[in-house]
């Protein structure tokens, strides 16, 4: 067992304890395990499961008719798929924001040294996409535009209705594509309003399994097939399906209450103390909170406060790797960024516990100042 | 005509009367390199062979991590038999360049080096319609090596190994292995002498991951085929380095924790019979690489402190590096210990007496038995 239960969790945006009944539903189709393609009768039980999986997220999602997901190994999957397939032409310009996920920021940046027109524009203090910004960048060579739905960093909302409005506007031609990882299950995903051209999903984020991910695509005959093979998800990914993990994943968002933290993150607010930044402001979703504390390592504290049984984050793991917060170099002042400390909440979480750790972070804060003063 | 892989030492002729014991530990070293495989080894003179085995390549990739080899050919063994030997050669496709090599320690075989080679040569062209020879530059040496013991063994190529000496058979030597490109590379140049290390590690949690932690262990554990160690001790100097902040002037807190680190490892050098530490420092590369501060550091020290990168540059470290494969390991961005608490501006020449003034600003003994008492060990796998 790696995870102990007397541990409080605090990283759900990392990711989430996969639920009872998703566990379950990932068993049971297991004993189908029959392969899609095939010609005899199990196997078309299998088939069954996933168009069922794929009819229900897509009609929880509101998707608009003649549209499609497709399930893929991982949100990053997504992710790199849409970018593949429509980053073609070094003639058009292909714009982003600098708080993406570093799976889109990543392949952005590689196709940048390969000399295509890529744009980064800024972003807010509380990590949200700069409109402003993002709409100047708008002339006629712009072929993409990718922003973030809802921030891993700092929980910060793009109203990505209104971006794909006034980009679409600006040109209907224009591909609107998000990530609507940390989005799925915390704020209320319609399609049909968003009007996006495609849209990333994971299921471990929602109390799934690892390892399945999702691509709702608006135009299927559009989008260029990156996986080629024996022809499965529509032609578009081809490779066997993971059929418990897709089942998983169905029940995971069947059982998707959205959830109100705002007291959650008060209790938060009003337990801590010490010298730092909120950078997730009012404008940000409730479940994640990202903070700066002045003059403090953040790991270190992380640190601390696992000693405390307190499991928090440092800011995305997926740029843990990288040794630095990317998103919130652009946010937060030298003297703050070390300390960044990202708390973010999952069904087990009270609000009692909220002001637990609220009182343990600032204890360990006070703490870690006074060992380390001069 | 049996296939082998041929193993040759260089050092060990030099060995004089200590020939056999050395002789005796090489080959125990080889033998245990190549434990996980099914195969025979024997003792010729002046020669080891392979015999009787199926995974060729992992078996050489494991004999050149054996101090003390040489060289290694993957050979073909045929009797000391003039014919034989001759219709094996007529059977070889050579199309490029090539010239016979023959090598006849067997002073009984009827046909001198210079003269056989010759011959062998013709034969090959006979042969082999494309084949030219060239005997200051080929592409393809045929090397005979014809034995005392009646064998003679066909090659054409020689895989050279990393020479030095057998590790002993007692560990002798503590390393003290950081998360840095270096210190596995200390570790690696001291084994070629012959020296088996076991490793000792600092740590600084909470200020340092887990992360950091289990890197070293990766490196412990990549370095141990070529140090032979057994233990690896883990030691955290986290209320040490607090201590020496806050007490102590900043300048000195490199030089006092190396200073430390030394007296740790003393405790184990005493504790488990270590002869000798040895560290990956290089003269000059930073502050508390200076001969003052070295001179500080060794005041301490109990045993010798050896330090086989003391000349190196830095890109001939880096290159020792990626040839054992440390490298990648080592540049993973975790923090070790000595990059926490580091003085703005940490001295450069410092001397022993201040050393010692700023240590008696902390009660170092007791901390220091604080930090021994709860050093974690770890078994690492043969």
């Amino acid at each position: 067992m790696c995870y102990n239960n007397i541990m409080l969790y605090f990283d759900n945006a990392s990711t989430t304890k996969m639920s009872k009944a998703s566990l379950e539903a990932y068993v049971q189709a297991s004993e189908c395990f029959f392969n899609p393609s095939s010609l005899y009768s199990p196997a078309t039980k299998s088939k069954v499961l996933i168009e069922e999986a794929r009819d229900h997220i897509l009609k929880y999602l509101k998707a608009k008719p003649k549209s499609t997901l497709i399930f893929t190994g991982s949100a990053t999957e997504s992710n790199n798929a849409v970018l593949n397939s429509c980053i073609t032409r070094k003639d058009k310009k292909y714009i982003f924001s600098l708080g993406e996920h570093s799976a889109i920021y990543e392949t952005a940046k590689k196709y940048k040294e390969l000399g295509y027109n890529i744009v980064f524009v800024p972003i807010n203090s509380n990590g949200s996409v700069n409109i402003e910004a993002l709409m100047k960048e708008l002339d006629e060579t712009v072929a993409f535009v990718s922003i973030i739905y809802i921030s891993n960093e700092t929980g910060a909302f793009n109203d990505i209705a209104e971006i794909t409005r006034q980009v679409k506007d600006y040109n209907k031609n224009i591909i609107v594509h998000t990530d609507a990882v940390q989005a799925l299950g915390k704020v209320d995903i319609n399609l049909k309003e968003l009007n996006v051209d495609s849209l990333t999903l994971s299921a471990h984020k929602i109390n799934g399994p690892k390892g399945i991910g999702a691509l709702y695509i608006a135009e299927p005959n559009k989008f260029k097939p990156y996986m080629l093979g024996g022809g499965q998800e529509m032609g578009l990914r081809a490779g066997t399906e993971n059929i418990p993990a897709i089942c998983a994943f169905k029940q995971a968002v069947q059982d998707l209450r959205i959830k109100d933290y705002s007291k959650h993150k008060q209790a938060i607010l009003d337990n801590l103390s010490g010298d730092y930044i909120l950078v997730s402001n009012r404008e940000c979703v409730d479940n994640i909170i990202s903070i700066c504390f002045k003059g403090v390592r953040g790991e270190t504290i992380e640190h601390m406060l696992e000693a405390k049984g307190y499991l928090i984050g440092t800011g995305s793991a997926c740029n843990s790797k990288a040794g630095h917060n990317r998103v919130l170099s652009h946010i937060v002042s030298r003297d703050y960024i070390e300390g960044v400390i990202r708390l973010s909440f999952g069904e087990e979480i009270t609000v009692e516990d909220c002001k637990k750790v609220a009182i343990e972070l600032s204890k360990a804060v006070k703490e870690y100042r006074e060992r380390i003063k001069k | 005509m049996n296939k082998v892989i041929l193993i040759r030492f260089n050092e060990i002729h030099l060995k004089g009367g200590n020939k056999k014991y050395f002789t005796k530990l090489l080959y125990n070293n080889i033998k245990h390199a190549l434990k996980p495989f099914e195969c025979k080894i024997e003792n010729i003179q002046n020669r080891l062979l392979v015999r009787d085995y199926t995974e060729e390549d992992e078996i050489i990739t494991n004999l050149k991590a054996v101090f003390g080899v040489h060289s290694i050919s993957k050979a073909l063994e045929l009797d000391n038999d003039v014919e034989l030997i001759k219709d094996h050669i007529s059977t070889l496709k050579i199309n490029n360049t090539f010239k016979c090599d023959v090598n006849r320690a067997d002073k009984s075989f009827p046909i001198k080096s210079n003269e056989f080679a010759a011959e062998l040569g013709g034969i090959i062209l006979k042969h082999n319609p494309n084949a030219k020879v060239d005997i200051h530059n080929p592409e393809t040496v045929v090397y005979v090596d014809i034995r005392e013991n009646g064998k003679t063994f066909v090659f054409k190529e020689i895989i050279y190994a990393y020479s030095g000496l057998p590790l002993g058979e007692n560990r002798d030597g503590l390393l003290l292995l950081s998360g840095g490109i270096d210190s596995p590379v200390a570790g690696f140049c001291m084994a070629k002498r012959g020296l088996r290390q076991d490793i000792l590690h600092f740590d600084s949690f909470p200020y340092t991951s887990p992360q950091a932690k289990e890197k070293v262990i990766n490196l412990a554990k990549t370095i141990t085929k070529f140090i032979g160690a057994k233990f690896m001790y883990i030691c955290s100097m986290t209320k040490l380095q607090e201590e020496f902040h806050i007490k102590c002037n900043e300048e000195y807190a490199i030089n006092l924790l190396r200073r430390s680190m030394i007296r740790v490892a003393n405790a184990l050098c005493e504790k488990y019979k270590y002869k000798t530490i040895i560290t990956g420092e290089s003269l000059g590369q930073v502050a508390s690489q200076t001969i003052e501060s070295l001179t500080a550091t060794n005041a301490v020290a109990n045993v010798p402190v050896l330090r086989p990168l003391i000349s190196f540059n830095k890109d001939e470290i880096i290159a020792i590096a990626k040839d054992i494969d440390t490298y990648e390991t080592s540049i993973l961005p975790y923090e070790d210990c000595c990059t926490v608490f580091l003085p703005r501006n940490p001295i450069i020449k410092p001397k022993v007496k201040n050393a010692e003034i700023e240590e008696n600003k902390i009660n170092l003994e007791e901390l220091l038995n604080s930090v021994i008492e709860n050093i974690e060990v770890i078994k690492l796998d043969d």
